[in-house]
């Protein structure tokens, strides 16, 4: 049931503004400007299942955890996203698979960071 | 309206939007054909083979067939038609890739075959997905080598597919060598492909049975090894899969889809939807679909 309660998850990227404009214009992030987030140094981002994400620098990340960090990506169609994305030469650590959730493929940033854009799928009907 | 499109590998997608339409004597590549909505007629030799939403076909090159679109509804269909080459480039990929192997294990002798059994196979799960997302490219006139991604995983899938409904279903029969075991499997298809394609008709278990080539008994026995239910079983989740895809994508009232679907009494409906979805045909309708 809809709650009405928005779920954000954070995202701390090194240069981040740097890593947002790569989200924004490689991995086909979209920045919103409604304030949803009460902190004004975070800035707000959704994917293109409309899941919203928190961009903070990583400063604010823990010390110990400094290889970056993995990230699941829903998507609606995932052999689009790897075909653009393949097409951008980005860095893409495998190809389009099968797993029990739906279709899966990984990608990495510059900075070391590792997203699995996922197309979730009903099996159910 | 009819859109079609050769793609720079010889690969060939076909849709085609309309409430009526008649070819005679066609000849085909190998395809996979479904139907989005309404329905399609095939006369493939003396055989004839109807394509609901939630199913498709698969012809083999060189097959002969008549192809029927009269429906009250318009008939949304989609077809693939592979190219040799890409059958032979995807066939090669497989056998001679360890790495692909070991991900896709696919029994190899799927990957040696250039002919499949022409029958009438469930659209569901990811293929059901692809073919969505490929039409809508196809419309969208995306770029070839996006479609041909695509054009690729249907394959796969379908690969996939053909070792779960034939190769491994086939095994379950008790029958006493290869050829008599390929023989039964086929004629039990012609019993499904006739339900399939006549599931809103008033049938019994002598007129599948006469459609398949086999005796009641024999019918009644060797289906239940296959698909784990009796053919009267399976012609009632057909009935009641084709309400369910009713219920979400049509305005039709309860009544209307009782006889869509082939259910003579609206209250015995409400009970087997109930038992098999756990929710009534108001409530999935109105909560779930």
């Amino acid at each position: 049931m809809n709650s009405g309660v928005i779920n954000v998850k954070p995202l701390y990227l090194n240069e981040p503004k740097m890593a947002l404009d790569f989200l924004v214009e490689k991995l086909g992030f979209v920045v919103h400007d409604d304030p949803v987030s009460k902190n004004p140094n975070g800035v707000m981002v959704a994917d293109n299942c409309g899941n919203f994400y928190e961009v903070f620098s990583n400063t604010r990340k823990s010390a110990n955890d400094q290889n970056g960090h993995s990230l699941v990506v829903n998507t609606t169609d995932c052999l689009h996203d790897f075909y653009n994305m393949a097409t951008d030469r980005l860095n893409i650590l495998n190809k389009p698979h099968y797993v029990p959730e739906g279709l899966v493929f990984e990608v990495l940033d510059p900075w070391g960071n590792r997203y699995s854009f996922l197309e979730k799928r009903d099996y159910t009907d | 309206m009819k859109t079609f499109k050769v793609l720079y590998n010889q690969n060939k997608l076909y849709s085609e939007i309309t409430t009526e339409a008649s070819y005679t004597d066609q000849r085909s590549e190998l395809s996979l054909r479904a139907v989005f909505n309404g329905s399609e007629t095939y006369k493939i030799g003396k055989r004839t083979v109807v394509v609901f939403p939630g199913n498709f076909l698969i012809l083999n090159e060189g097959t002969s067939y008549d192809r029927d679109i009269y429906s009250n509804s318009i008939a949304n269909t989609f077809a693939i038609f592979f190219s040799e080459k890409f059958l032979r480039d995807f066939q090669y990929g497989f056998s001679s890739s360890d790495q692909n192997l070991l991900d896709e294990p696919i029994d190899c002798e799927i990957i040696q075959r250039s002919t499949f059994l022409e029958t009438i196979y469930p659209c569901k799960g990811d293929i059901k997905y692809n073919l969505a997302h490929l039409l809508d490219h196809f419309h969208e006139n995306s770029d070839d080598l996006l479609l041909d991604d695509y054009i690729y995983h249907a394959l796969l899938l379908f690969y996939r597919l053909y070792y779960k409904e034939v190769l491994n279903k086939s095994k379950r029969l008790d029958a006493l060598n290869a050829s008599t075991r390929d023989e039964l499997f086929k004629r039990l298809s012609l019993a499904k492909d006739f339900m399939l394609s006549n599931y809103n008709l008033d049938i019994s278990l002598e007129d599948i049975s006469a459609h398949s080539c086999l005796s009641p008994t024999h019918l009644f026995r060797t289906f239940k090894q296959i698909y784990s239910c009796s053919p009267h079983q399976y012609l009632i989740q057909i009935r009641l899969d084709n309400a369910r895809h009713m219920l979400k994508s049509t305005d039709y009232t309860l009544n209307e889809i009782v006889n869509l679907v082939g259910f003579t009494c609206p209250s015995t409906f409400i009970k087997l939807f109930k038992n098999r979805f756990h929710f009534t045909p108001g409530t999935y309708r109105n909560h779930v679909a």
